[in-house]
């Protein structure tokens, strides 16, 4: 069976897509031009990883899982619509530990140089201002307690680039360990799925895999809306700064470029 | 089909579920003037800063284990089954009492107070569990079966935990590295699953990440060893503790019944929306785990030749073969919270305090040198064994199929508490341990052929010496309640 085909079909089956968040990423100017560019490449490697593999394949384990769910329901278990559940949600748990390299590296292209002055400004203006402060997640992360830590219970909020970044390295371990969790007790599940028994195993409570799920993406659904606002407000600070940083930008021109 | 006149399901429901909160609700509203008994509220991340404070936990502790609760507690659950996990009684109302499917007891020691706190119960104080008398939800596990369980003793629980967790981390690395092996070799690799010299079968790991369980044995799927329950259903001290808070008293703990994990403030409608803390729960914890193991009457050592001869017979016809003198710990401190915990019961994924108890082998020696590994003496090898079958049915009164376990496999009995006396058997109806034994059936089978060929002398050797197992003298006992068992 190729791959991509049980999701398909559990997919069709459920009558629902996969979601697909829009990826954001951070923007920072820096005095040296290259470390800006070196800057933009390395936070889209940041985004490409958590929207593409960390957020789209765990969006897929869920469908997956839940197909292989509904048709133990309608006594037709598939064991290999549960094991492609399973392998899925591995691959989102080990892209973590590419995320947290690649936050990283990041990290470490901006230690190459200082941000511009007047972004750093505008950058703690918004932070500041934000109604509500960019939530993260909490290490207890319960079935009906909300993944989010309170943003008026310490100083978690970022208060400027270094610590949106230095946080959201910070906050890709806690969802990395629900992450290994989930991916042990789905592990530890998965001989009951083979005689088709997950469904008995999960709803009766026994299993503690739906509970592990369920932290899981929701600490992780946390984290993805953390990235999202603070690189939301990256991405003003730059624009209300502009052209600071960025005069080397040529302005669009009327003539087509034409090949190198 | 219901009378006209008869209420519908819902509408009783309804009536019972308002009764029952005007009852407390009035008789609250009304005065109470009986004091409160689950008073200490123990801050466990305070006595992980100071560790000076863990010998107050574990008296607040004991003092809980000693507390004779009421409804001002919480004792009670009106909405609630006794079952682990939080379920819907479908009949709501009840007594706040109730000697079928509990609550049963107004304290812990109430049960466990054979040979002090924590140690056994008579077969008075056997429970019965998974019934269905009117109210338990029916799940597909429960039926209308019950099951009497006698109140094992906790002493030496810390031990038992630690050797557990031991055990887990082993059979989890070997399966792990097999795991990783057949990943990397692109092709499935069969693993045998050994710890501690216990042979727990092996598993097919297969290079996608996934395995074969279906040659595990004595344990489950998940390779978690459990040693609480007669049928090894907990996996810790804290998991059961909770289950037993409930299921006896209706005391329901917050971090399995609170609005985190079941979306209800007072999940059993007793009036009462915090009724066991996580601290308090803790402090329950640390006392249990703290309990020594009981010594041996006499070892067979000091030179009592009827009980050498048991010990030597005992071993000969086989029963150590399930029932292990003794296995190996590694380290011997217990870790609160452990790692191998269910949803519901506090993980160390959801604080940052760790506490940190030196076990012992017996009362006032932890801090002398200890053998390396230490021998913890419980005569189990904390695995499952069928040990009942038509030819001899009569420990085979689980009818229920309990996470895929087979109803006939009971956990290994530990036996380092037989010293304390009868009743034996998991039931608690055995007055001699000649009946217990005559009746271990299934994989037993061959060790209780061996030990009915046995001479009579032998027979009463092999009593003699499992007699000599946990002894507690029961004029201290009596005098004053733990001083047998310390």
């Amino acid at each position: 069976m190729a791959p991509r085909l049980p999701l398909l079909a559990a997919a069709a089956w459920l009558g629902t897509t996969p979601a697909m968040a829009q990826a954001l990423s951070c923007q920072a100017v820096f005095g040296d031009r290259t470390v800006t560019v070196e800057f933009a490449r390395r936070s889209g490697e940041v985004s490409q990883l958590l929207y593409g593999q960390v957020v789209g394949v765990s969006n897929d384990a869920v469908t997956l899982l839940e197909g292989c769910l509904q048709r133990e329901l309608e006594s037709r278990p598939d064991p290999e619509v549960c094991r492609q559940a399973f392998v899925r949600l591995q691959k989102a748990a080990s892209s973590l530990a590419d995320l947290e390299a690649a936050l990283q590296r990041l990290l470490s292209v901006h230690r190459l140089d200082r941000t511009q002055a007047l972004y750093d400004d505008a950058l703690a203006r918004i932070l500041k201002d934000m109604p509500v402060p960019p939530a993260r997640v909490r290490r207890d992360g319960h079935r009906f307690g909300p993944a989010a830590a309170d943003p008026s219970a310490g100083p978690s909020a970022p208060r400027g680039l270094s610590e949106v970044l230095e946080f959201q390295k910070a906050d890709v371990v806690l969802v990395q360990r629900s992450f290994d969790n989930a991916v042990e007790a789905f592990r530890s599940s998965l001989p009951a799925a083979e005689h088709g028994g997950l469904a008995v195993s999960v709803y009766s409570g026994r299993s503690p895999l739906l509970s592990r799920i369920l932290e899981a993406t929701e600490q992780l659904e946390t984290y993805r809306r953390f990235h999202f606002d603070a690189c939301r407000a990256t991405v003003a600070a730059v624009e209300q700064v502009y052209p600071s940083g960025l005069q080397w930008l040529e302005e669009p021109t009327t003539e087509r470029p034409g090949p190198p | 089909m219901p009378l006209p006149l008869e209420p519908s399901l819902a509408a009783r429901r309804a009536c019972l579920g308002l009764i029952g909160v005007l009852f407390c609700g009035t008789s609250l509203a009304q005065g109470v003037w009986d004091p409160r008994a689950l008073t200490p509220s123990p801050d466990p991340a305070a006595v992980a800063r100071d560790p000076r404070l863990l010998r107050g936990l574990i008296e607040d502790g004991r003092r809980i284990f000693l507390a004779r609760f009421n409804a001002l507690d919480g004792v009670g659950r009106p909405a609630a089954t006794g079952e682990a996990k939080p379920t819907r009684r479908l009949d709501l109302g009840g007594n706040a009492f109730d000697r079928s499917t509990g609550p049963d007891a107004t304290s812990c020691v109430s049960c466990h107070g054979q040979g002090g706190p924590g140690g056994g119960g008579d077969f008075s104080a056997s429970v019965i569990v998974a019934s269905t008398t009117g109210y338990v939800a029916a799940t597909p596990d429960h039926g209308s079966r019950i099951a009497v369980r006698r109140p094992p003793s906790l002493f030496g629980a810390g031990l038992i935990e630690a050797l557990a967790r031991e055990m887990t981390d082993a059979l989890r690395a070997q399966r792990d590295s097999g795991l990783a092996a057949a990943r990397a070799s692109g092709q499935s690799r069969r693993v045998a699953l050994a710890t501690k010299g216990v042979d727990f079968g092996s598993l097919e790991a297969r290079p996608d990440g996934t395995y074969d369980a279906s040659a595990v044995s004595g344990v489950g799927p998940d390779l978690v060893v459990r040693p609480f329950g007669w049928r090894g259903q907990a996996a810790s001290i804290r998991e059961f503790t909770i289950t037993a808070l409930n299921q006896h008293h209706g005391l329901e703990a917050v971090e399995r019944f609170g609005w985190e994990r079941t979306g209800r403030r007072d999940f059993d409608e007793d009036g009462t929306s915090t009724e066991v803390t996580p601290g308090q729960v803790t402090a329950l914890v640390m006392f249990l785990a703290s309990l020594p193991p009981l010594e041996p009457r006499r070892l067979a050592s000091q030179g009592d030749p009827a009980i050498a001869r048991g010990e030597s017979a005992f071993a000969s016809i086989g029963c150590t073969a399930c029932h292990r003198p003794a296995l190996p710990l590694e380290e011997p401190v217990f870790v609160e919270p452990g790692p191998y915990r269910p949803p519901g019961t506090l993980s160390q994924d959801d604080v940052a305090w760790r506490l940190r108890l030196p076990l012992a082998l017996a009362p006032n020696t932890a801090a002398r040198a200890h053998p390396s590994p230490l021998p913890v003496r419980a005569f189990t090898d904390l695995k499952w064994h069928r040990i009942c079958d038509a030819e001899d049915a009569f420990l085979c009164d689980e009818l229920s199929l309990r996470d895929g376990r087979p109803a006939d496999a009971f956990l290994t009995a530990k036996l380092w508490a037989l010293g304390i006396g009868p009743p034996y058997s998991h039931r608690g109806d055995c007055s001699t341990l000649s009946e217990v034994i005559r009746h271990h059936s299934g994989e037993a089978a061959p060790a209780r052929r061996a030990f009915l060929a046995l001479a009579d002398e032998d027979k009463r050797a092999v009593v003699a010496f499992l007699l000599s197992l946990g002894f507690v003298d029961p004029a201290a006992a009596t005098a004053s309640p733990g001083a047998g068992a310390r």
